[in-house]
């Protein structure tokens, strides 16, 4: 084989068989408790409209099993629930866009994944192949998503640092509605 | 023909091949039914505020049929005439009202289901869970309404 053809082949080898993997099926699924919030920033500030009505309260698992409460979610600092599933579509494009704003706003806010997949092996393929943004709740019984009055995936829910629904948007949103939203909720991070 | 003295083409060609069998092997892309074949039209009347023409799946209580869930088409001898997954829903209107520049709308959420080969007759039709018997299949396909058009509720004093 021609020296100078062979490294060509090895890279081209090399992206045939990345173009194609995922995380096999005995790694662990991201969004477990190794996913939940550190301490709020000292920095962060946030605002809240004391007219906004209570976010419903839930208590919920995390896909490795970790209880949750609504209210330890939410406790000092934003959360926006996003409700998703694995077989939708629009919630997969919608990936890059959280994972900038988790970027974006550190641990001043909690991006928590609420699936409401019935079938767990899709939902953990799914999470091993576009890792989440922060904390996943299974919700296999559509109890938050009934809650929260959820019909359809893709759905957002903004919750401020004190417990209050800010906004809700079925069907999802762009990114710059988002942050506009955040910036009213989160005025420093 | 490439001549062995232009190593420079041999490898461009040689990487634009492994790439493209690199890509084809990743595909997961059906082979596309003849245009005139049937078509098994799934339609959820679901009556969801989206935008038209956008991909959708059913919602709440509808969660169930999505990009991925079984179709099957069986006769009256249990033998299975067709079995596919659903594709992904496009949206369209639920009525013919004019919102007018309403980003969403009343919407329903339509699957589009090849079924090449299926010959007119009346079949039983699972899709995931859901059974429909003696549906119609006629030279264009056949049409599955969830819930199916027609049920009026058991209201009291409904006659």
């Amino acid at each position: 084989m021609n020296r100078r053809i062979a490294p060509l082949l090895l890279l081209a080898a090399a992206l045939t068989l990345t173009g194609c993997s995922t995380a096999g099926p005995d790694a662990p699924v991201p969004g477990g408790a190794e996913m939940l919030p550190g301490a709020v920033p000292s920095a962060a500030q946030f605002a809240s409209d004391t007219d906004d009505p209570a976010a419903p309260r839930f208590d919920a698992e995390l896909v490795d099993g970790t209880p949750v409460s609504g209210s330890e979610l939410w406790d000092g600092r934003a959360v926006l629930l996003s409700f998703n599933a694995s077989w939708c579509g629009s919630c997969a494009e919608n990936a890059p866009m959280l994972d900038a704003l988790a970027e974006q706003y550190g641990d001043a806010l909690s991006i928590v994944t609420v699936a409401g997949d019935d079938d767990p092996a899709a939902l953990d393929a799914t999470l091993r192949q576009t890792p989440p943004p922060g904390p996943v709740i299974r919700d296999s019984e559509l109890t938050l998503w009934r809650a929260y009055a959820v019909v359809e995936p893709p759905a957002f829910t903004l919750i401020d640092h004190e417990g209050r629904v800010t906004r809700m948007w079925p069907g999802g949103t762009d990114e710059k509605t988002l942050e506009t939203a955040l910036e009213g909720v989160i005025t420093a991070h | 023909m490439i001549h062995p003295r232009t190593p420079r083409r041999l490898a461009a060609l040689t990487l634009t091949l492994a790439l493209g069998a690199g890509l084809v092997s990743c595909s997961a892309d059906p082979v596309a039914a003849p245009e005139d074949s049937p078509v098994l039209r799934v339609l959820v009347r679901d009556a969801v505020l989206r935008p038209l023409d956008v991909p959708c799946a059913g919602s709440r209580p509808y969660l169930d049929l999505h990009e991925g869930t079984t179709v099957t088409v069986v006769d009256d001898a249990d033998a299975t005439l067709l079995a596919a997954e659903l594709p992904e829903g496009r949206s369209i209107a639920a009525d013919d009202r004019d919102y007018g520049t309403a980003a969403k709308q009343p919407s329903m959420c339509e699957f589009t289901v090849p079924a090449p080969g299926l010959d007119a007759g009346e079949y039983r039709v699972r899709v995931g869970e859901r059974t429909f018997d003696a549906v119609v299949v006629d030279a264009e396909g056949a049409f599955i309404a969830i819930p199916p058009l027609g049920i009026v509720p058991d209201l009291p004093g409904a006659p």
